[in-house]
């Protein structure tokens, strides 16, 4: 399951990050595989992405967050 | 010692760091040009216990990895290594968000450079429940640690008691050192377990986050952001139409008086028909400018504007623009160069020479005095259902046909050019927050006071070579040096006037709008002067309004106004705009291909638009 799927207001852990750019650019806001994201709500017609994770808010493109894999947290 | 030392502030964007330059240089401060790039370097200058000091303030970043071109500019301003560099940096970080600022503070530690960690926005924190070991802090980051409150004004002294104790010695060579980010988190988390408390039971949700449900939502987000923008150029019209009239006015006594003062002769017809009028052309627009970088400021002050990008992005990229053109695109609006160079944000090549090339048909605010002059002539000042005021509703109209070939031109380029690899949009999302007046204020003076004094200087120019072509002309050279009066037409400008005439006759415009239209090559607004000189020197002894003289039957004919609404509407007619696209594309490829476009485009519209019409 990817950050692309994830409903509304849910909580997930990220597992891993495919992309190295991406990666790099989360890692230097101390978002690393392990850390928590929620998804606040998106823009119209479902991208970017409005998310919250390392005590941040950032918008993402649907694109990118397909290559965040995720684990749903119980 | 008596000399300057030399501090920067640093630290991530929405720190609070222009609050705290505000504060710190009060009214010393001066933007300028960064050798070779044309960013603005903001310098300012403060004394504290009879030394002196010299800030500069540095654009804010998340990491000394630089992605793109401004961020490069940031770290290269902090990685710099010259004789001007700071001795000192003042690293600002907002305490709500500390964890996220350290790590560009442990980075530029790392790199060599020498800090105070100035705490902002402490009030808020604490009230949010978070508490601090200050002490432990700055004992294991081995700097001195400052709790400030730069908008509530509190700390500001013992920040300057701690730069001013602080051992100046001249900076060590500094060099990135590529530690992997997650290494210095991990010392991150460790600290702030030690340092940082979590006051109990309190939990803290962002106040204004319920209102991006609306502002993004896919029919009230997009209503509320055309509706924004319909506003604010609205309340541009009406809030400044008063002011307006009172530089006017004051403009035309003042050009009585110093015609009675003054013995007739050229000193007078050069101050009262040449210099006065061109100044009053562009000082009478100060205030529509004034307010129309008000509400812009405010826009992305509040945090608004970031919104608009996430709403914006899908739409954009269909027009193969980026979400983060919007930022740039709707600067345009205010003027075409801080537009181009906002740009530097998109990180890919082809995206941001697609968004400079189409951000000069934004409609700026060099344009706004010649639509405004114009379009009084085509309609009446008039309210319609009690709010709206049809000049303002035609001035929304025309910002929505130049934002409309913006977008036309950036589709048709998206088709032509190559594709390039993804681009990596990741945008923090900042709080909602109530903009620091002061802050405003200044920028807007800031602002307003380069236009006078840029524009100013042009048009000033202008004005006094517009006046001497076209009070001189051949024959006073023929009849030995004794000038007698030259009739307009057989000036100077008057010969070049008619030469032009032919190419414009189709647009409507005769040989004298032919040399206002020349005459504003140099920047827009020099139109407005220079139609205001011209037909003063007609009408020497008229203390009428210029939109009166030109709404007579001998003026400018409504099919030759709206004309020149659409001339002015698409031509790139800025020099500076050139110059700028010059440097950062480097070289006059692109400048030039723009310029010939755009006057294409211009000319075409304004013929099709007078043929119609007349």
């Amino acid at each position: 399951m990817n950050l692309a799927d994830l409903d509304k207001g849910k909580c997930a852990c990220v597992a891993s990050i495919d992309e190295k750019v991406l990666a790099d650019r989360l890692n230097e806001l101390g978002i690393f595989s392990g850390s928590q994201v929620r998804l606040l709500c998106t823009a119209p017609s479902g991208c970017p992405l409005l998310l919250e994770a390392g005590g941040t808010q950032f918008g993402l493109r649907k694109e990118q967050a397909s290559q965040i894999k995720i684990s749903l947290l119980e | 010692m008596n000399s300057l030392h030399r501090l920067a502030l640093c630290g991530n964007p929405n720190s609070g760091k222009s609050t705290l330059f505000n504060e710190l240089t009060g009214l010393q401060q001066k933007t300028g040009n960064l050798p070779g790039v044309t960013v603005e370097k903001k310098t300012g200058h403060f004394s504290y216990k009879k030394k002196r000091f010299q800030v500069i303030d540095i654009p804010g970043i998340y990491s000394l990895h630089a992605h793109s071109v401004d961020e490069l500019v940031a770290t290269s301003l902090i990685l710099d290594n010259t004789p001007e560099a700071a001795d000192l940096f003042v690293f600002v970080a907002d305490a709500t968000q500390l964890r996220k600022s350290l790590f560009l503070f442990l980075q530029m530690q790392e790199a060599g450079c020498k800090l105070i960690l100035a705490l902002n926005m402490y009030d808020l924190a604490e009230k949010r429940g978070l508490m601090f070991d200050l002490e432990q802090l700055s004992r294991e980051l081995n700097v001195p640690v400052i709790p400030i409150s730069a908008s509530k004004k509190t700390g500001i002294t013992e920040l300057q008691e701690s730069i001013s104790s602080f051992a100046w010695t001249p900076a060590e060579a500094k060099q990135v050192v590529h530690t992997k980010a997650e290494t210095f988190y991990k010392k991150i988390d460790m600290l702030l377990d030690k340092v940082q408390k979590w006051e109990a039971g309190k939990v803290y949700e962002r106040s204004g986050d319920k209102w991006d449900r609306y502002l993004l939502h896919p029919v009230w987000g997009y209503l509320s952001f055309f509706l924004i923008l319909f506003v604010i150029f609205q309340s541009v019209f009406f809030l400044a139409e008063l002011p307006r009239q009172w530089i006017e006015s004051a403009f035309i006594s003042l050009g009585s008086w110093m015609g009675s003062l003054l013995p007739l002769g050229p000193i007078n017809g050069l101050v009262v028909n040449g210099v006065l009028p061109g100044l009053s052309g562009v000082l009478m627009f100060l205030p529509q400018i004034a307010f129309l970088f008000f509400f812009l400021i405010l826009l992305e002050d509040s945090g608004y504007m970031v919104r608009a990008t996430l709403l914006m992005d899908k739409v954009m990229r269909r027009a193969g623009l980026n979400g983060r053109s919007v930022i740039p695109m709707i600067s345009g609006v205010a003027c075409a160069i801080p537009a181009i160079l906002a740009t530097r944000t998109i990180a890919q090549p082809r995206d941001r020479l697609i968004t400079m090339f189409v951000i000069p048909f934004v409609s700026c605010s060099a344009r706004l005095p010649v639509f405004v002059l114009l379009v009084s002539l085509i309609l009446p000042n008039e309210r319609f259902l009690g709010v709206f005021n049809y000049p303002g509703l035609a001035l929304t109209g025309l910002y929505l046909l130049g934002f409309s070939a913006a977008f036309g031109t950036a589709w048709l380029m998206n088709r032509g050019m190559k594709k390039q690899s993804q681009d990596l949009f990741l945008m923090e999302i900042p709080e909602y927050r109530l903009p620091h007046w002061p802050v405003v204020l200044r920028q807007i003076s800031n602002r307003c006071m380069s236009f006078i004094t840029e524009a100013g200087k042009i048009i000033l120019g202008v004005s006094v070579l517009l006046w001497a072509l076209s009070n001189y002309g051949p024959a006073d050279f023929q009849s030995g040096g004794v000038h007698t009066q030259t009739p307009l037409e057989e000036s100077f400008a008057g010969i070049g006037g008619k030469a032009i005439e032919p190419a414009i006759a189709p647009l409507g415009y005769d040989w004298k709008i032919g040399i206002a239209i020349v005459s504003s090559f140099v920047a827009r607004e020099v139109f407005v002067g220079s139609i205001s000189t011209l037909y003063h020197i007609d009408n020497p002894d008229d203390q009428e309004s210029i939109i009166a003289i030109l709404g007579r039957d001998d003026g400018i004919s409504g099919a030759t106004a709206v004309s020149l609404v659409f001339f002015y509407l698409f031509a790139l007619q800025c020099v500076s705009t050139m110059v700028v696209m010059k440097r950062e594309t480097g070289g006059w490829k692109w400048p030039l291909i723009q310029f010939f476009f755009m006057g294409t485009v211009a000319y075409l519209s304004a013929l099709a638009a007078y043929q119609l019409l007349s």
